[in-house]
């Protein structure tokens, strides 16, 4: 319990810390949000200086950063220029988009990388050769080239849609209409994350294998006379397994964070173009509650990550 | 006659690793190999069991209570392995999962051949106790001589003929030596087991083994009761062994 | 020779609530050689570490030819697996070298001079020196340790466990170089094992160690023939039974 309370007040702290570091970093940039108005001829600068007055901007950087932490106690998370309210309200419906649209490619890439990698690594020959010329092509192939290739193919065929999470007429779908539609609108943006994400996991999942199967208690698991499938299930995937659960936490930490240049171009209304559009137009209380959004969903995946660990390990929770 | 092996020779590439390898084991007979690293025999003990890499070539016979090894393929090595003969690793640090309790561990060769144990009583008789303890434990939480005995106790589970011990005294300091050394004799004596034990120090195998083989480059240069090839040795290379092994005791 | 080379007087080690080392004396002759036998946990490597300088003792001192300042080209230590220590893709002249390297004694030239010649001192052929080390036997490899420990020219040598585990050919061809050496140069040794014979074999004198302190030390065959400590008498027992001459009587 003492451990966790620790782990707790650590998480705290970071986040705080992460909060106060980009909140300075998006002081360094020159202008604020009112700045693009001073080209418009017939805002005077007097009326910009009010306006900026109004908005608080021309206090100091602490008494402003205070302001933001106790906007974010409060639940409100800052005040958006922008959309002209509280920024908590605007993350909620965003977050979720994202969620749904990384939590579906994650679990995709952990499904199909599971078994990719162990079978690599109990095989040899010409199609594992070509599977890791495959993946790293795929490594390779950076996100933005590969979604938007997917987009024109998108267009060309006409098979999937070629951007947005919900057709027009969404709401007057049926339920199981609506689940479709938001199927196959997951599709390509799915494909995209996903080719990014597994080169890496089968890659890593290879390589535990890998250890795992030379070590000498499979051996000894074979000269007692056990089967392959036993050996393989009961004695090696256990073992196997612990590099992979930390992986699986960092995984969890970049639920957030891993998609949003993908939702910018295939237009996915996520966290990702509400950002994007934040950091053009210097909204801050925005960018700062989604920077600190996913510093906490990555701080929370390790964290996860070590607890699994912790249970799954009968030698880590020796020490 | 247990085991006859007949003119075992393994290959790999063009190295000779075993070469006109024959010698016998009786029942509850132990026979002790003697031979320093690079002579062959863990790869004469993986043989025995058909736990060699596809791309060994070996040839020759190996005969288990009349029944040949060689040329049968996995399915039908799996109940012989443990069953009928089992091997104790050399490290047994490493030879146990480490994320399995012990009483897991010794369960899961029981399971693979489907026979019945006394968990206690097999722990008793390789001088680990309580069995409570040592069965809840992982690998880890034991000590480096009740890891050894574990090893063993595995591959005694399936009660099988047949048991060979690679290197089990090395890890140990003497005294615990001297025990590990007691618990093979005494085992032989009260069940049917034969132990074929491995191990470069003259002295053990001299006092518990019945008869002993040296090997050298993958051949035995020696063969015969301890007294006999130590005692008078017709092949120079043992010759020189024994002369540094009693170079060794203490003067006075 | 009767001066005192080594020194050491009430030092303590604990790791965490593990006491590995309580308060040991010791005292050693120059040209003395020393066994220290004891099982595993006796505290015999800790204090080792301590009289080479890989540990901080938590109380007591260490002294070296009457100086507690005393540095590497006093003390060196040898560990177990020496042989596997060695970096392979060096030659054997720059694995031998390296400590002068290290302290910026002389010039190239001069270190790989010196170099040379310990490599010869410890049997092996001078002209093997520009040899990579993993081309070398692990016997051959041993020596290069036992080189590569000398070129500093310590007073004191200490070999932890560097013989157990050594095929027994390999071990009495390195027993009969360290007696050697130790005849040519004058050599102080110590030799920690768990093995009586091979202390006594090397050691005029043994100190036999149990649960962090010395309980017994005495002049090796009077240890062997008559222990005194309980531990003492386990250790001979276990050596003799073991000892091929008695198993064949």
């Amino acid at each position: 319990m003492k451990f966790a309370a620790r782990r707790l007040a650590h998480a705290a702290l970071l986040l705080l810390a992460v909060s106060f570091a980009a909140f300075a970093f998006a002081q360094l940039a020159p202008g604020d949000y009112y700045s693009d108005l001073r080209v418009d001829s017939r805002i005077s600068p007097e009326t910009l200086e009010g306006l900026r007055q109004q908005a608080g901007l021309h206090r100091p950087f602490l008494a402003r950063y205070g302001a933001w932490l106790g906007s974010a106690a409060r639940g409100d998370f800052g005040y958006s220029l922008a959309y002209s309210g509280p920024v908590a309200p605007l993350l909620k419906e965003r977050i979720r988009n994202t969620l749904l649209l990384t939590g579906v490619a994650t679990a995709v890439a952990w499904f199909l990388a599971v078994p990719i990698g162990i079978w690599s690594a109990t095989r040899r020959g010409v199609v594992e050769a070509a599977l890791k010329v495959v993946l790293a092509v795929l490594l390779i192939v950076p996100d933005l080239l590969l979604a938007i290739l997917l987009l024109v193919f998108a267009v060309e065929t006409g098979w999937f849609p070629a951007g947005g999470m919900n057709s027009p007429d969404f709401a007057s779908m049926s339920a199981a209409g609506r689940l479709r539609d938001t199927a196959w609108r997951l599709v390509l943006p799915v494909s995209v994350l996903v080719a990014g994400m597994l080169p890496v996991l089968v890659r890593h999942v290879r390589a535990s294998m890998a250890e795992t199967l030379d070590a000498p208690f499979v051996l000894a698991a074979r000269a007692h006379g056990i089967s392959p499938s036993r050996r393989l299930f009961r004695h090696v995937l256990p073992v196997a397994a612990n590099p992979l659960i930390g992986l699986a936490g960092l995984s969890l930490g970049t639920l957030l964070s891993a998609s949003l240049l993908v939702e910018v171009v295939m237009g996915w209304p996520g966290l990702g173009p509400l950002l994007v559009d934040a950091i053009l137009s210097r909204d801050i209380a925005v960018v700062l509650a989604a920077v600190v959004l996913s510093a906490g969903f990555l701080i929370a995946g390790n964290a996860a990550a070590d607890l699994a660990l912790y249970r799954v390990d009968p030698r880590i929770r020796a020490r | 006659m247990l085991l006859e092996v007949r003119d075992l020779t393994v290959e790999l590439g063009s190295r000779t690793i075993l070469s006109g390898i024959s010698f016998d084991v009786e029942a509850r007979q132990i026979l002790g190999i003697f031979g320093e690293s690079g002579c062959g025999k863990t790869t004469l003990a993986l043989a025995l069991l058909n736990l060699l890499p596809a791309h060994y070539r070996v040839r020759g016979s190996i005969r288990l209570e009349g029944q040949e090894l060689l040329g049968l393929d996995e399915r039908r090595m799996r109940p012989i392995r443990g069953g009928k003969v089992s091997m104790i690793f050399q490290d047994p640090a490493m030879a146990l999962n480490p994320v399995l309790r012990v009483g897991r561990q010794l369960a899961e060769v029981a399971r693979a051949h489907r026979a019945a144990y006394d968990a206690g009583q097999l722990l008793e008789s390789v001088g680990l106790a309580p069995a409570a303890r040592i069965l809840k434990a992982y690998p880890h939480q034991l000590s480096g001589g009740e890891r050894q005995r574990v090893t063993i106790a595995q591959a005694l589970v399936c009660r099988p003929p047949l048991a060979i011990a690679d290197e089990p005294f090395t890890a140990l300091d003497p005294p615990r030596v001297v025990e590990l050394a007691g618990l093979f004799a005494s085992y032989r004596s009260a069940t049917r087991t034969s132990f074929l034990v491995i191990s470069h120090s003259p002295g053990v195998l001299a006092r518990i083994a019945d008869r002993m083989l040296v090997m050298r480059d993958g051949r035995i240069v020696e063969q015969g009761p301890p007294r006999q090839v130590f005692g008078t040795p017709a092949d120079p290379y043992t010759a020189a062994l024994v002369a540094a092994a009693e170079g060794l005791p203490a003067r006075g | 020779m009767a001066d005192t080379l080594l020194e050491v007087r009430g030092v303590r080690k604990s790791f965490g609530d593990t006491a590995a080392l309580r308060a040991t004396d010791l005292e050693l002759r120059r040209g003395a050689a020393l066994g220290i036998v004891g099982g595993s946990g006796s505290g015999k490597s800790t204090l080792a570490r301590c009289i080479a300088r890989f540990e901080r003792p938590d109380a007591g001192q260490v002294r070296i030819g009457g100086r507690t300042d005393y540095g590497h080209t006093d003390v060196q230590l040898i560990f177990q697996e020496a042989a596997a220590s060695l970096n392979p893709r060096f030659t054997a002249e720059e694995v031998v070298a390296e400590p002068l390297l290290i302290q910026r004694r002389g010039t190239a030239h001069e270190r790989g001079k010196a170099a040379r010649k310990w490599i010869e001192t410890v049997g092996l052929r001078a002209d093997s020196a520009p040899k990579r080390a993993l081309s070398f036997s692990g016997g051959e490899r041993q020596r290069l340790a036992i080189a590569r420990a000398l070129i500093l020219e310590p007073s004191l040598l200490i070999l932890d466990e560097s013989l157990s585990g050594l095929d027994l050919l390999l071990q009495a061809q390195i027993t009969a170089l360290l007696l050697d050496l130790r005849k040519r140069l004058g050599l102080t040794l110590i030799l920690i094992s768990h093995d009586l014979a091979l202390a006594a074999r090397i050691g005029d004198e043994i100190a036999v160690m149990d649960q962090g302190a010395v309980v017994e030390w005495a002049p090796s065959s009077d240890l062997i023939a008559r222990p005194a400590h309980p531990r003492s008498a386990e250790l001979a027992a276990a050596s003799e039974w073991l000892s091929l001459r008695s198993a064949l009587a």
